[in-house]
């Protein structure tokens, strides 16, 4: 069972540093991936290093690691249309896909699913108030 | 990133948004490599010098991101402060802007530069190449 722990937060930290020098350097225009060298991409590997070194410090606040992570969960979904919105926009756009362009059945879907993500993200801090999140 | 350069279609006049087709795209240099994304565009009088509203004026240059800060907050920085890439560097538009130069010939790679020269590339490993195998 501790493995399969270790497996699993390591995989979630490794994701979540990543993701971090992701959204920077892409929102940013810089040099990113990890298909590069690293100094190839610098800025992008630097911003995860940063990302690191600063989680590593909220910890070391001896702040709640369980609260800290229902808070994030939390305007992560507050934030998830502002994510899948341009993503949808994209996706219909010809000039980026080209024949792959979304269809009709496909974008009917998505948006039955924007109305799902939209819901859950006004939702989620009222319901975090409303329960005292899982307190 | 193909090995093939990509066809290029040859327009007479193509009419170019430039909230839609220009602000916020990515711009890539001669080899495919991320270079910035255009935050603003400076205009210029076709003689190069001060636009002046109400007649002819060009796209001289994609401004960098420190302007990112004043196009939200409000200001303009001063010319010096500015990381551009003259308009004349820029050789397609496409779903990115695509230029003609390498990024490393480039003013607006510096921080890029300076942080590969003076923090990662001095890191063990931060040379390695993930894909040439071990």
């Amino acid at each position: 069972m501790i493995v399969g722990i270790v497996a699993a937060t390591f995989g979630a930290a490794l994701e979540t540093a990543l993701s971090s020098g992701y959204t920077l350097a892409q929102y940013l225009g810089w040099s990113w991936g990890k298909f590069r060298r690293p100094a190839r991409a610098a800025r992008f590997h630097l911003s995860m290093i940063v990302a690191l070194l600063l989680a590593v410090g909220i910890l070391m606040t001896s702040v709640d690691p369980i609260q800290v992570t229902e808070m994030s969960v939390v305007f992560s979904a507050v934030a998830l249309p502002l994510t899948y919105v341009p993503i949808l926009l994209v996706a219909n756009d010809p000039e980026y896909m080209g024949e792959h362009v979304n269809g009709r059945v496909v974008n009917a879907l998505g948006t039955v699913y924007l109305v799902v993500v939209c819901v859950a993200a006004v939702a989620a801090v009222p319901l975090m108030i409303a329960t005292g999140a899982g307190s | 990133m193909s090995d093939e350069p990509r066809e290029r279609e040859v327009v007479g006049t193509r009419v170019v948004d430039a909230r839609l087709h220009l602000l916020s795209r990515q711009v890539l240099d001669v080899d495919g490599e991320p270079v910035t994304t255009v935050d603003d565009l400076e205009v210029r009088a076709p003689d190069g010098g001060e636009a002046v509203p109400g007649e002819e004026a060009w796209v001289s240059a994609i401004v960098g991101w420190p302007v990112l800060v004043t196009r939200v907050l409000g200001g303009h920085p001063p010319r010096t402060r500015r990381e551009q890439v003259a308009w004349s560097d820029v050789g397609h538009l496409g779903t990115a802007v695509e230029l003609t130069v390498a990024a490393d010939t480039l003013d607006v790679g510096w921080t890029e530069r300076w942080v590969r020269d003076h923090v990662v590339g001095r890191i063990p490993g931060g040379k390695h190449d993930p894909e040439a195998g071990s």
